[in-house]
């Protein structure tokens, strides 16, 4: 290496660091070092209460306190239910709707924009359309079922603790689908056809070519969205927070709610940044889970 | 067996067709109920269209003014301070982040897989995490209900979104194309600007395009960090709306409306970004 091109490299190096470092010193600033405060919040009882007492150090108290709470287990449970509905349908409704959406068809740009709709709104507009959906007296729920004959007596769908919850998965589903119809539908993009087509030669049934060809493939789509709707069915508080705040009773309490409520309606941050953490930690144990299993499948 | 393919297809017409209309009819209904006169929302049987249509909610958000203080002035106000807050989010955090991942691809500074685990970080992390502490800060600070406390958050929560998005796209770009100008002697600086960034559009769009959205949409930490009309955002005041007691439907199903337009313009003439950015980071892995 010359003289020349060394300094070259260590100048192109200097310029590296300086054309990283706004977005290091906003990535610190913003995300490191409150994730530093909150992990100190959570070891503090800051007695909000009783301010003249002031905060003390109380160690893993705050997380003893929640973990031998009913209410975090219940909040837990309630979420753990949510996400795992929601995979459960979510995942090969997104994949049955892909599929049937994976052919040239005339259309089939207008198609896909509308099944864009749902995935660009703000989930506060998703609460608020199916508030007008689910209301009691006016909504279009009740009517539409009425007129079909399905239903005499209009039902109050966000009222019941037994089908608040249900209601807002079906809602949740409505926003969350489209995203993982168009990772499968590119992934299906990716199969070679000539598999299927010497699949087809052999003798394979649809069914076996879909059973030997279409799930191997999309092992890794699956996955990722296995993931992906993990995280953000643990994170959802929108809608919660709009549709029902948690009610009836608690019974749509999820866990970001119950953080939400300790945190800025009772004011225990120390508490809030505790549950907060465990709340990671689940989501970190899952995400582990589910590498080992797709990990282990594959070998 | 022609008939039978014959039959095939037309069941899975049938199919596509209940698929989009489980989708738009929800967003039908919420357009109906804005344009409904008053007295329709609140009277039964249901009926599926309107009399006549009726602006008035529209005209009522539209031209409210600041003496009223009453939720359709809010949510104006609300409309407005969103998109100075997405804007100036979009183009700081576009322009911080394209430097960024300029400098991961090709100054060889090694923070490639740092940057990856902030991607993941980002998405894994319970908003609320961070909501809590700086909140707290933000009150030493006395930010508290400002736009800027809402512009850093949310420059900071799409940073590794959108350089990762770039990144992706200079790895495409092969690195002769700057070689020349490096010839000329217009410097590492002058061949990103002039050369690597002009050519850099669709993937800058589809970064500003994904940055936008989520800013626009965001509703937890502006909920706890904003207390008036100074700050408050579009969700916000939607979200007041929809938590009332004694809820005003027509207004309500039309803020609904209008705080979709943008979002639902995007789908409808930006598809492809769209599309290539969901996709872009799932199947390259």
């Amino acid at each position: 290496m010359s003289k020349k091109t060394r300094t070259l490299a260590a100048q192109d190096k200097r310029l590296g660091i300086i054309l990283l470092l706004p977005a290091i010193i906003i990535l610190c600033a913003v995300i490191v070092y409150p994730m530093a405060h909150s992990l100190w919040l959570s070891t503090q009882n800051l007695n909000v209460s009783n301010p003249a007492r002031g905060r003390e150090y109380v160690g893993f108290q705050n997380y003893l306190e929640v973990l031998h709470s009913s209410d975090w287990w219940l909040s837990l449970l309630r979420t753990l239910y949510f996400v795992g509905a929601d995979l459960l349908i979510g995942i090969p409704l997104g994949l049955s709707i892909a599929l049937l959406l994976n052919k040239e068809r005339k259309g089939k740009g207008i198609i896909l924009a509308i099944i864009l709709f749902p995935y660009v709104l703000a989930p506060i507009v998703n609460s608020l359309i199916w508030k007008l959906i689910y209301d009691p007296n006016y909504g279009f729920l009740n009517g539409f079922l009425t007129q079909l004959g399905i239903i005499k007596d209009y039902i109050p769908w966000l009222a019941r603790p037994t089908l608040a919850l249900v209601m807002l998965i079906i809602a949740n589903l409505w926003q969350g689908t489209p995203f993982a119809i168009v990772l499968f539908l590119a992934g299906l993009k990716s199969i070679p056809k000539e598999e299927y087509e010497a699949a087809a030669i052999d003798g394979a049934s649809r069914i076996t070519s879909f059973q030997y060809i279409t799930i191997p493939h999309l092992k890794p789509i699956i996955y990722m969205n296995v993931v992906m709707k993990t995280i953000l069915t643990f994170k959802l508080f929108d809608i919660v927070y709009s549709l029902t705040g948690g009610g009836p009773g608690g019974s749509t309490t999820v866990v970001s709610m119950l953080i939400y409520r300790e945190s800025f309606e009772y004011m225990k941050f120390g508490q809030g940044a505790a549950m907060s953490y465990l709340l990671l930690f689940f989501v970190l144990i899952l995400v582990i889970v589910y590498s080992r299993m797709f990990k282990g499948e594959e070998s | 067996m022609r008939k039978r393919r014959h039959f095939s297809d037309f069941v899975e017409i049938l199919l596509i067709l209940v698929v989009l209309a489980t989708i738009l009819l929800p967003l039908y209904w919420t357009l109906k109920i804005s344009l409904s006169p008053d007295k329709e929302i609140r009277s039964l049987p249901m009926k599926w269209g309107v009399s006549r249509l009726n602006f008035r909610n529209y005209q009522e958000i539209i031209f409210s003014y600041a003496k009223a203080v009453d939720t359709a002035y809010t949510f104006k106000r609300g409309l407005g301070n969103s998109l100075i807050i997405s804007v100036t989010t979009t183009i700081i955090t576009v322009f911080f982040g394209s430097l960024a991942a300029y400098a991961i691809t090709r100054l060889k500074v090694k923070f490639g897989n740092v940057m990856t685990f902030f991607v993941l970080l980002t998405q894994m992390l319970p908003p609320v995490l961070l909501v809590i502490p700086i909140y707290i800060i933000g009150n030493k600070m006395g930010l508290l209900n400002t736009k800027t406390l809402l512009i850093i958050s949310y420059i900071a929560l799409n940073l590794p979104l959108c350089i990762w998005i770039m990144r992706g796209y200079f790895n495409t770009l092969p690195p002769s194309i700057e070689e020349s100008a490096l010839v000329d002697g217009c410097g590492r600086l002058g061949a990103l600007f002039q050369i690597v960034l002009p050519i850099s559009g669709p993937a800058l769009f589809t970064a500003g395009l994904f940055v936008f959205n989520n800013a626009w949409n965001e509703f937890l930490f502006a909920l706890v960090f904003t207390s008036d009309l100074k700050a408050k955002t579009m969700t916000v005041a939607m979200a007041e709306m929809i938590g009332r007691f004694r809820t005003d439907y027509g207004l309500m199903a039309t803020s609904g409306i209008l705080g979709s337009i943008l979002p639902l313009m995007f789908v409808a003439f930006f598809q492809k970004y769209l599309v290539s950015g969901i996709t872009g980071g799932a199947v390259k892995q």
